[in-house]
């Protein structure tokens, strides 16, 4: 939405009938206003007309095109910031080289008639050499289109201005300030623009818009000021990502890590939990007995056999041992606990299948029931650590090795 | 006949029920229950896991509030013994007795009921509590698991699911190189507040707002307090003119400063603490003792056993999590709030992100002013500030004006006997918009809420000065510091 400042003095109209739309009673109130050529940019100085999209005697609303306007870098549509009524053109189609700032049409308000109103014509040259002394002020009130943009150039281009709120209460310094230049607040709202939140009029804007202080300090006070509303984000040092873990692990394992400190790196530690269903007639220790020669065995197998198949016609033993090193040198240390669960394992499973069977597709369901089946079971909980030596490269491979190994093995 | 059957191959067994919800808070302070209450509140089904076992963080329950306690019970004490001769009332002060237990009582007194209202509110509100340990299986998943020892904690892993993720899990006490703190004899902020008596000597590393408000808590009740500062200032980010103040103040109540001052070691031997300070300017070191020493430089992110850095979260080098300006991480529906990430470590800070992150959730915009956080300081006089400090905007190069109004000169101050410190407001020299306040006096803390108002909404000092202020208050200080910003003051 493309807000066009009108800029409308008090000094170079006549009040020419009783309105009651005066509100403030030291505020004059026009009949009819110039329209002035509008920055597009806060670079913009001169500017061409295109053509007038609405026709003389014919209303407008807030919003509709009343002109196209093209500056040395696109063509613009300039939209009406409030209802109204073309009462005069002074500049025509095609019109090139208008200042920013120079009045370039009347405008009325809507119900206004316009054979009684009384075009003013001279009055407004004085005024407009005023404005072209403090041009920057209007340069910076208008807002340019999005199409526009052509912000590159603009010093101030960080600050965005909001054309003032019109339903807020005035701050009492505003307030007053207005006063004493007789402006009504019509007059603050659409001609002056607006540094605070939410399209607040603060002190500074009216003083600026008076010409008491430079806009420039406005603008740099507002831009400071909002810069320091956001958190400062910049210069984020990230930490490494391995620093970082290798921080947190000696943070949590500080005592494995003292007893390893040969060791530079942290070793990897694999855990595993598997559950066993036993038939009831096993106790714990025949189980453990069982389970202890098993995992033995596994050990000793995953670090004798080779990582390569053994089938291939191109495995050759010799050659395999050959260029592995220290062949037998643990990879890994494991060490196991054996926790009997709750004999009525269904309480703890739970009827549904929860997330971790949903994703990985597995059918608990049919293993429950199968439990059930075979009613005098007990449900044992192995839980298998295997800290992963980092001195062999194929240490990791053969650990996980085991673990595979012992998951995947039935004993009868 | 043994059989092994192999039913889950599953690389944590544990999880063992699950649930789902729109919205999981991890961390139940400031920054978590305001960012849970709030969620619930904007139709979230909401969960707030805590692993404190008591809702409310830190600040309700090694910080603001219990310290406050503490704060003001010391200074009624202080002021029946010694305020009360000139005001006409007679004191026989060898029946004044301290009784130590039961100011400690009182205050836990009053977090139990704080950190219990909170936990009213979450039922009030709907909020689902965990009381667990909340790690991230993944950037969808969090486990909550029982913390051994905890009344009402989960009784078995809990695994929740969620759309959206707040981190709040805080801070802790930055420890000091080389120090142990053993929270007997070296105490951090959250021993100073459980001592079993009053010190004889108090030493505090650290002249911040803890080590300020601690040291005034036990100089009132008898302790013979000194304070190390590494800086040579003390109250860390305080305008230079208030802190010198306070330096002066402070000291007339009976502190020792030490200024660039550090503390190359701190020993514990029996029931006394021997430390060695060492003069950065000059080089000379000595060796001192103390009671009780507390250790206060600060606090540092909390992020331990969260599982941040396992699902990708970044941290900077000072180990707070990264976020962008919507408190996101890497993930857009994990965003972080409060001390564990960026800006000041303050409660209140921590509740407005907490808000504006589940608001941005909801709705895709949340709101916070960083350039209008207030800080308070409980000490008497208070001191308070919000905005920019004078050393901040000669930084930055802006020219500013001045107000100042002494409370010696404010009818309130003086007919209370009250009258140390001043109003500061300062102002951009062409708007007169203003730019900061720094309050040093009575009920500082609570003056400063002026000033906030005023700065969020732009006010000049003018529209302060001409907003009709009741007379006598305090608050006329600061009408009249205003209007000596822009223009003059009528009484001083």
């Amino acid at each position: 939405m493309l807000g066009i400042n009108l800029v409308r003095t008090a000094a170079r109209l006549v009040l020419k009938r009783n309105s009651a739309r005066c509100l403030h009673n030291s505020a004059k109130v026009w009949d009819i206003q110039p329209f002035l050529m509008p920055a597009m940019s806060p670079t913009m100085e001169k500017g061409g007309i295109v053509s007038w999209k609405v026709e003389v005697g014919n209303t407008f609303s807030a919003g509709d095109v009343l002109l196209e306007v093209e500056t040395d870098k696109a063509q613009i549509d300039v939209e009406a910031q409030d209802d109204g009524k073309l009462a005069k053109i002074l500049r025509k189609d095609g019109s090139k080289d208008i200042s920013v700032g120079e009045t370039i049409a009347f405008i009325a308000e809507p119900n206004d008639d316009l054979s009684t109103l009384e075009i003013p014509e001279i009055a407004q040259d004085k005024r407009e050499k005023a404005h072209a002394s403090s041009g920057k002020k209007d340069e910076l009130q208008a807002k340019s289109s999005p199409q526009a943009t052509p912000t590159k150039g603009a010093k101030r281009s960080a600050v965005k201005l909001h054309t003032a709120n019109p339903n807020q209460t005035l701050l009492p310094s505003v307030s007053l300030l207005l006063a004493e230049n007789n402006l009504s607040k019509e007059d603050a709202f659409n001609n002056i623009e607006a540094t605070g939140l939410n399209g607040r009029l603060l002190k500074g804007d009216v003083l600026a818009y008076l010409g008491r202080i430079d806009n420039e300090n406005l603008l740099g006070i507002t831009e400071y000021i909002r810069n320091s509303e956001s958190l400062d984000l910049s210069n984020i040092k990230v930490k490494p990502r391995q620093a970082m873990e290798t921080q947190e692990i000696s943070k949590e394992k500080v005592e494995e890590t003292k007893k390893e400190a040969a060791i530079k790196k942290a070793p990897l530690i694999l855990n595993e939990e598997i559950i066993l269903t036993v038939p009831s007639e096993v106790n714990e220790l025949k189980l453990s007995k069982s389970l202890r020669s098993f995992i033995d065995e596994a050990y000793h197998y995953t670090h004798r056999a080779s990582l390569e198949n053994e089938q291939s016609n191109y495995f050759d033993a010799i050659f395999d041992e050959l260029t592995t090193p220290n062949l037998r040198a643990p990879r890994f240390k494991y060490s196991y606990d054996i926790i009997p669960l709750n004999t009525n394992s269904n309480n703890m499973m739970g009827e549904e299948d929860d997330i971790f069977d949903i994703l990985s597709s597995r059918k608990r369901r049919a293993s429950v029931e199968s439990r059930r089946n075979n009613e005098k079971t007990n449900d044992y909980l192995l839980n298998l650590r295997v800290a992963v030596s980092n001195r062999f490269l194929d240490s990791e491979k053969k650990a996980s090795r085991f673990i595979e190994y012992i998951k995947q093995v039935e004993i009868f | 006949m043994l059989r092994v059957n192999l039913l889950l191959q599953r690389q944590s067994f544990r999880f063992l029920s699950s649930q789902s919800h729109d919205l999981v808070v991890i961390g139940g302070g400031p920054a978590g229950y305001f960012a849970a209450i709030k969620g619930a509140q904007l139709g979230f089904n909401t969960a707030c896991i805590e692993k404190r076992g008591k809702l409310g963080g830190t600040c309700l329950n090694v910080g603001c509030i219990p310290s406050k306690a503490l704060l003001n019970n010391s200074l009624m004490y202080d002021q029946i013994l010694n305020d009360t001769q000139k005001r006409g009332i007679v004191v026989d002060k060898k029946n004044v007795n301290l009784d130590f237990d039961g100011l400690m009582k009182y205050k836990d007194k009053v977090v139990s009921q704080l950190t219990g209202g909170v936990e009213m509110l979450f039922k009030k509100y709907g909020v689902t509590y965990y009381k667990g340990d909340g790690e991230f299986l993944n950037e969808n998943e969090v486990v909550v698991k029982p913390v051994d020892g905890l009344e009402g904690t989960v009784k078995e892993n809990i695994n929740l699911q969620a759309k959206n993720f707040v981190i709040a899990t805080g801070s802790e006490v930055t420890p000091f190189p080389g120090i142990t703190i053993d929270e007997e004899r070296i105490v951090s902020s959250t021993g100073a507040l459980s001592l079993k008596e009053v010190p004889k000597r108090l030493a505090i590393i650290g002249a911040g707002i803890i080590g300020l408000e601690m040291g005034s808590v036990y100089n009132r009740l008898g302790s013979e307090v000194t304070v190390m500062e590494y800086q040579d200032k003390i109250g860390s980010s305080m305008d230079d003119e208030v802190a010198a103040t306070m330096s002066k103040v402070l000291k007339k109540q009976g502190f020792n400063f030490k200024t660039n001052a550090k503390v190359v070691s701190a020993t514990r031997s029996g029931d006394v603490v021997d430390f060695t300070v060492e003069n950065t300017k000059t080089g000379k070191q000595e060796t001192l003792q103390a009671d009780v020493l507390l250790v206060a430089i600060g606090r540092r992110p909390y992020i331990q056993g969260l599982g941040a850095e396992k699902i990708g979260l970044e941290v900077d080098e000072s180990g707070r999590l990264v976020i962008d300006n919507q408190y996101n991480t890497k993930f857009p529906h994990i965003k972080v709030a409060g001390d564990v990430t960026f800006g000041p470590m303050l409660a209140h800070k921590a509740e407005e992100e907490g808000f504006a992150a589940v608001e941005l959730f909801k709705t895709g915009h949340g709101h916070v002013n960083y350039n209008n956080i207030p800080s308070v300081m409980y000490t008497h006089p208070e001191v308070a500030w919000t905005g920019k400090n004078e050393k901040e905007l000669k930084r930055d190069d802006i020219n500013y004006k001045v107000g100042k109004f002494p409370f010696i000169a404010n009818s309130r101050a003086k007919t209370n006997m009250d009258t140390e410190g001043f109003v500061k407001i300062l102002i951009d020299a062409e708007t007169e918009r203003i730019l900061g306040a720094h309050i040093v006096g009575p009920n500082a803390g609570e003056m400063i809420a002026e000033a906030c108002l005023a700065l969020e909404y732009g006010a000049s000092a003018e529209d302060i000065a001409r907003v009709c202020h009741a007379h006598p208050t305090l608050s006329e200080a600061f009408k009249e510091a205003s209007m000596a910003a822009y223009s003059q003051p009528i009484n001083f």
